[in-house]
């Protein structure tokens, strides 16, 4: 009766333990979030404790900032033709690597380099690179091509299971009733691969939206939002900061929520 | 907007590209104007284009100015000695000291920066005596010319720290005991073992010995329970300052003005071992698309328009002597200016040849 009775106590410790450590991991995790959702609520003339006020002053300074809407413009300008050219390309290697061709291993493997090169060295070999072929710093020339070099992988890892899962007996099938390839592609590959597409489009603009260390390498005189935050938080005291961060978290949160649940739809769907 | 057949909101093609369009149009539009009137690329401290000294430069040279954003000046020099640097801008301003070997290169023709044509800079007259020596020339042949300097100090918060405290003479202020637990050191090897280096009597800190470096390590480390944080960027110690968590902290200019324009109570410490000083100069890149809109632009800087309110809306000072022509003799001497007149005491921030052992010093400071 006594051992029952010790039973059920000797389980509740090992789960109070896992309750205590994941609640650990969660505060580790959030708690700096908080922190800052907390400070761009705070009225005060400097970025930091105490707390003299709560208000949205800080988020209307943001709003009203041309320096930061011109950031933020750049930034989803360049999100978006760097997402659409990364997931162009991501889509047509996924599809080409549906073949046998030869080095397929090593052609992979270089593909996912630019992901295990530190993003210090990426952007100094970018920069290099881009002046040895005397391209003029600019957002539409070098910076574009930086942040499509830095989604491409994480475009291609995304789209590729979902290629290589899919049916082929189904293009197949529209092809014995007549289709061309280029037919079977719009017509049959695309509409089905659409959701996979749409969240790596998401997932590739999230990534050149929040892209900092190759991009200031390589900027010239535009700023994309994390390369100005950088230049505030260097050179001056902005209290509208952590609100310019909130705004931008919230936006990526949205994003990323987007791509997620897409691609969920995508996977239940193949 | 329409539904996508598999219940996804989508973008219309045509809405995609008129917001697509649209969007681009407002992005461009500083672009476009920046294209028409003509415009310079200049890698320069983002600080000395504050309002009003943008809208001055340009209107003296007839030409919108596009800055990229300033790390610093070895990340300067590195971007001009990398391949393509040499086009990469038309002109660029950095720290003197640092910056004067590499430009120059090795030897003659060896230069990564253009001649300038004094002809073209009249208000060159205007330079003070003072940075007269910093005029950067080889074989008679003018390459950098100064435009603007600063120097670091400690900023204390007068609430707190009296003036009439006599750490507030000294370096001291943000090593000795009195005020421990308020005290913000700056995470830079050169700066902070200069500062300590001044303070414990080297007359020429820039060329400390091993056993030099060990002292002013193990001096560091000593004081270090001293310091509530060794902060990174201006902003960081702006706000340590302004919220009250330190008094006292070794400072860049920027931090006193931003302080000050807040309205806070903080001066300057004018220590007696001498506040570092240093000196920015101007140069236009070998391949500059825009050499002669770049002469302008310097020409401009030395100029009283410029000079006489960069201070108020930078902190930094100008090497022009137009620079105290709006301000009294009392807020020159506040804002620096004394230096200039020997009524400060400073001591040029020069670069050790030893560099990566005053890091290692460092690094064995901050781990200590």
């Amino acid at each position: 009766m006594a051992k029952s009775a010790q039973a059920p106590r000797r389980r509740a410790i090992p789960r109070l333990l896992l309750t205590g450590y994941a609640g650990l991991v969660y505060v580790f995790l959030y708690a700096p979030i908080a922190m800052i959702v907390l400070l761009s609520f705070n009225t005060a003339d400097f970025i930091g404790f105490p707390i003299e006020g709560l208000g949205l002053v800080r988020y209307r300074e943001a709003v009203a900032s041309s320096e930061v809407l011109h950031a933020a413009i750049n930034s989803v300008l360049l999100g978006m033709a760097a997402a659409s050219i990364a997931t162009v390309l991501a889509l047509g290697l996924a599809l080409g690597f549906r073949y046998r061709f030869p080095l397929k291993g090593v052609v992979l493997q270089m593909i996912l380099v630019p992901i295990v090169i530190p993003a210090v060295v990426g952007g100094v070999v970018l920069m290099v690179l881009f002046g040895y072929a005397e391209v003029s710093p600019g957002l539409w020339t070098t910076v574009l091509v930086a942040h499509v070099n830095w989604a491409l992988p994480f475009a291609f890892l995304t789209l590729y299971p979902r290629v290589h899962r899919f049916d082929r007996s189904l293009e197949e099938a529209a092809m014995d009733l007549g289709a061309r390839p280029a037919l079977v592609l719009r017509r049959v590959v695309l509409p089905m691969m659409r959701p996979g597409i749409v969240a790596t489009f998401l997932f590739s603009f999230t990534l050149s939206f929040d892209e900092f260390v190759r991009t200031l390498f390589v900027i010239g005189s535009d700023r994309t939002i994390p390369v100005l935050i950088w230049t505030l938080v260097i050179e001056r005291n902005s209290p509208h900061l952590p609100a310019v961060g909130v705004l931008i978290m919230a936006a990526t949160i949205v994003i990323a929520l987007i791509a997620f649940v897409t691609g969920e739809r995508s996977r239940s769907a193949s | 907007m329409n539904s996508g057949r598999d219940g996804i909101t989508a973008l219309s093609r045509r809405n995609l590209l008129q917001l697509a369009g649209g969007a681009g149009f407002v992005a461009m539009t500083p672009r476009l104007a920046r294209a028409q009137a003509g415009n310079i690329d200049v890698l320069v401290p983002n600080a000395i284009l504050n309002a009003p000294l943008r809208g001055i430069l340009e209107k003296a040279i007839g030409a919108k100015v596009a800055d990229a954003p300033f790390q610093s000046t070895t990340d300067s020099v590195s971007r001009l000695m990398s391949p393509g640097g040499t086009s990469r801008y038309d002109m660029m301003i950095s720290q003197t000291e640092f910056s004067k070997t590499p430009i120059l290169g090795s030897g003659e023709g060896k230069e990564k920066v253009l001649p300038l044509d004094l002809a073209k800079i009249p208000n060159l007259a205007k330079l003070s005596e003072t940075f007269r020596p910093d005029v950067i020339a080889r074989n008679d042949k003018t390459y950098m010319i100064p435009i603007f300097w600063g120097f670091d100090a400690v900023v204390y918060n007068k609430d707190v720290i009296p003036e009439t405290d006599e750490l507030t003479k000294t370096w001291g202020m943000i090593f000795e005991d009195k005020y421990a637990g308020k005290i913000a050191w700056f995470d830079t090897a050169h700066q902070m073992l200069m500062a300590a280096g001044l303070y414990l009597g080297k007359k020429k800190p820039e060329t400390m010995t091993t056993a030099e470096l060990k002292e002013v390590g193990d001096f560091l480390i000593s004081k270090k329970k001293n310091v509530r944080t060794i902060y990174t960027s201006f902003a960081q110690c702006t706000s340590l300052l302004a919220s009250g968590e330190v008094a006292c902290a070794y400072s860049p200019i920027p931090v006193r003005v931003d302080l000050e324009k807040s309205g806070k109570n903080v001066a300057t410490a004018w220590c007696k071992e001498g506040v570092l000083s240093f000196s920015t100069g101007a140069y236009i890149p070998k391949d500059a698309k825009k050499p002669a809109i770049a002469l302008a632009a310097i020409d401009a800087m030395l100029a009283e328009d410029y000079a006489s309110k960069l201070t108020a809306a930078s902190g930094y000072l100008s090497c022009s002597t137009a620079g105290t022509a709006a301000l009294s003799k009392e807020e020159a001497l506040r804002l620096g200016y004394g230096i200039l007149e020997g009524a400060t005491a400073h001591y040029p921030l020069r670069f050790p040849p030893n560099i990566s052992q005053w890091v290692e010093v460092w690094a064995r400071v901050k781990s200590a």
